[in-house]
């Protein structure tokens, strides 16, 4: 599963110039008898067989797309000028590097300390420098418009602790990947790999319309407030197992599949942690709201300092988030989906 | 429907959390003839078969209220809110909490100072330290304020009138028709508090040709709220527009004419305030002609909320107007 990520976390896709990350799939996937299909969207519907048929419907979302800057402007010098797509905080990009979706790298402009800064970076401060020195030249190499993502490479740290960029939600979509293809699961399941997620939950809206679905797990990466959480308020921390939701700023989980989670949990010994209520924000708000209503979880793996240049996870909560979902899926089997019919 | 009233006030329902606000709405109508429509969600919807046009008529049922997110050091209990909730209003009050365990809404000096934002809100159900407290009220457990239902002549207080009131009106008339040949929908959804949750989910499948949103209104009558002309004692609300959605003009002359013709007082609801899962509705699919019927109410997702049960009645009359000679389909 780590190298799925490694190589999905390498891949460029901000929302709306998924491509990258939709072929790789795709190419995993093909010869290996699985059907699929995709919408004029960009969404992408993997159907993997179980080892059962239930009359509903079970699907497991994740988004393929990451943050990510675009170009609005230039300088009559050669620079870039750019906004962010989706939650980027501007204070964290000078002198990081971008790579544009075409290739080109560029570096995000910052003060010397030599001149003693003492502004706080706004997107209107900040340029773009890919070495040019003429407005037309830029336009040339990155026509207005074009996307670009940070450019990390995926690296181990420690011991099972890895970073890269992207793991929100490249880890949910390697998870995802990884039971479609190395798994064997309990019965029939629809896996939906979604566009502009941090865009607005867009991609998650035209799917959760074209597909008729009774039951959803969102698959996450979200923050772990480490190391600058106070130290007596609870925050989820890398390595202390997934991440999951009672209720978040769109989304009141229903019990049941609370108390299913909690089970499966237990049967299996897996580690988990809650979220902190009421922050954040995930698919799930917008596809419990469809199809006459869908009993929704959201599962993440925590990672350290999402929405930035490089982020941190650890291997086991990878793990422990594919196996939590995997036996909770079992559970609701040998129950027979009771409480949820 | 003062019974019901009381009895509805008194459930702990806050937003996500509607199940025993829903188990009492199913054991008053049981021994009604309606087909019962239930969606994954939680909404709760009665039909009535019978003659076109078919009318939709919906209350939601959750209130607001606030969810443990954790607990600091001394035991205090660390809170953020479930719907629009004034901090400052509740402090100093009573929180209960679903397993019955209460506390004491306070916060950093709030005696001396006014509690501004939820992270500065302290829940005291008297724990000695963090563990102690969290055993007791676990992370994600929800609360509403402590306030009991009061009822003076026809003056009720209570927490909850949002919306409450609106719900106890819509069971008062489905006990009191008798067979009727009109198709009717009676819909009882959740999650509005926290963003219109459960409209979203009905509107996109119910099968209505017009539908009647039946919620409170804050009125503008004292020196608390922005000041219109929509007071208590006036009648039933027609609201023409809030701050989501402007409401069909057809409608509100309907209504209007309606009220002439049955002799019942109504008043305009008009204001930049204030939203209604009408909001939803009205967009819904190739957009369902709906209107918001409103109860005027005082201070409204307060501790204390404050109506006339002679309001309520004019609006249960205008419900029945509009079963009796509905609006008519172009």
């Amino acid at each position: 599963m780590i190298n799925y990520l490694k190589d999905l976390s390498e891949l460029k896709g901000p929302s709306g110039k998924e491509e990258e990350v939709r072929d790789y799939i795709k190419k995993k996937i093909e010869g290996k008898n699985i059907r699929y299909e995709e919408d004029f969207f960009g969404n992408l519907y993997v159907y993997k067989r179980g080892k059962n048929k239930v009359n509903l419907t079970f699907a497991v979302f994740a988004h393929m797309d990451e943050v990510g800057v675009i170009v609005t402007g230039y300088t009559s010098d050669g620079f870039l000028k750019i906004k962010p797509i989706g939650g980027v905080d501007p204070e964290i990009l000078p002198s990081t590097e971008i790579i544009f979706i075409n290739g080109v790298k560029g570096v995000v402009s910052s003060i010397p300390p030599h001149r003693g800064k003492n502004v706080e970076y706004k997107f209107s401060d900040i340029v773009v420098d890919i070495g040019v020195y003429k407005r037309e030249e830029a336009k040339q190499k990155v026509p207005l418009g074009m996307e670009g993502v940070f450019n990390t490479k995926f690296e181990k740290l420690g011991n099972k602790i890895y970073k890269g960029k992207a793991f929100d939600d490249r880890a949910g979509s390697a998870i995802i990947l990884s039971l479609i293809l190395d798994e064997e699961i309990p019965f029939d399941t629809l896996f939906v790999f979604t566009c502009q997620e941090e865009t607005g939950l867009i991609g998650a809206k035209i799917a959760s319309k074209r597909v008729n679905f009774d039951l959803a797990f969102i698959i996450e990466g979200t923050f772990a407030f480490e190391p600058y959480h106070p130290e007596e308020e609870y925050y989820p921390k890398i390595g202390k197992g997934p991440v999951v939701t009672k209720m978040d700023r769109t989304l009141i989980v229903d019990e049941i599949m609370i108390s299913y989670i909690q089970k499966a949990a237990k049967k299996f010994n897996i580690p988990f942690q809650w979220k902190i209520p009421l922050t954040g924000g995930t698919d799930g708000g917008m596809v419990s709201l469809t199809n006459r209503g869908v009993k929704t979880c959201v599962i993440a793996v925590p990672c350290r300092y999402i929405h930035s240049k490089a982020s941190l996870l650890h291997e086991d909560d990878l793990i422990n988030t594919k196996k939590l979902l995997l036996k909770t899926m079992e559970v609701i089997y040998e129950e027979n989906f009771k409480g949820i019919m | 429907m003062k019974k019901i009233l009381r009895e509805l006030c008194e459930i702990f329902g806050p937003s996500g959390f509607e199940h025993d606000v829903r188990k009492k709405i199913k054991d008053l109508i049981k021994d009604k003839n309606f087909e019962i429509i239930e969606d994954k969600f939680g909404n709760l919807i009665f039909h009535n078969k019978g003659k076109k046009p078919s009318l939709a008529f919906t209350a939601h049922i959750d209130e607001i209220g606030i969810v443990c997110i954790d607990a600091d050091r001394k035991g205090f209990l660390k809170c953020s809110p479930l719907g629009n909730v004034y901090p400052h209003l509740y402090a100093g009050n009573r929180v209960i909490f679903r397993n019955g365990i209460i506390g004491i809404f306070s916060g950093k000096d709030w005696k001396r100072e006014e509690i501004k934002k939820f992270s500065e809100v302290l829940i005291d159900i008297g724990a000695n330290s963090k563990e102690e407290a969290l055993k007791r009220v676990s992370v994600g457990e929800p609360a509403v304020i402590y306030s009991p239902f009061i009822c003076q002549d026809n003056r009720i207080i209570a927490r909850n009138l949002d919306n409450r009131a609106g719900v106890s009106l819509l069971l008062d008339i489905m006990l009191e028709i008798e067979e009727i040949d009109r198709d009717l929908y009676f819909v009882f959804n959740v999650q509005e508090e926290v963003g219109l949750r459960g409209a979203k989910v009905f509107s996109e499948y119910l099968k209505a040709d017009f539908v009647f949103t039946i919620d409170v209104s804050s009125t503008g009558d004292t020196y608390s709220e922005p000041e219109r002309a929509f007071g208590l004692g006036k009648g039933a609300g027609i609201r023409v527009m809030d701050r989501g959605t402007i409401f069909p003009l057809e409608l509100v002359n309907y209504l209007e004419k309606l009220a002439v013709k049955e002799n019942i007082k109504v008043q305009r609801d008009a204001g930049s305030y204030g939203i209604t899962d009408a909001f939803y509705i009205q967009t819904a699919r190739s957009g369902i002609p709906s209107i918001a019927l409103t109860i005027p109410v005082r201070y409204t997702h307060s501790p204390s909320s404050f109506m006339l049960m002679d309001d309520l009645i004019e609006v249960k009359k205008l419900v029945m107007g509009i079963i009796k000679e509905p609006p008519s389909i172009e």
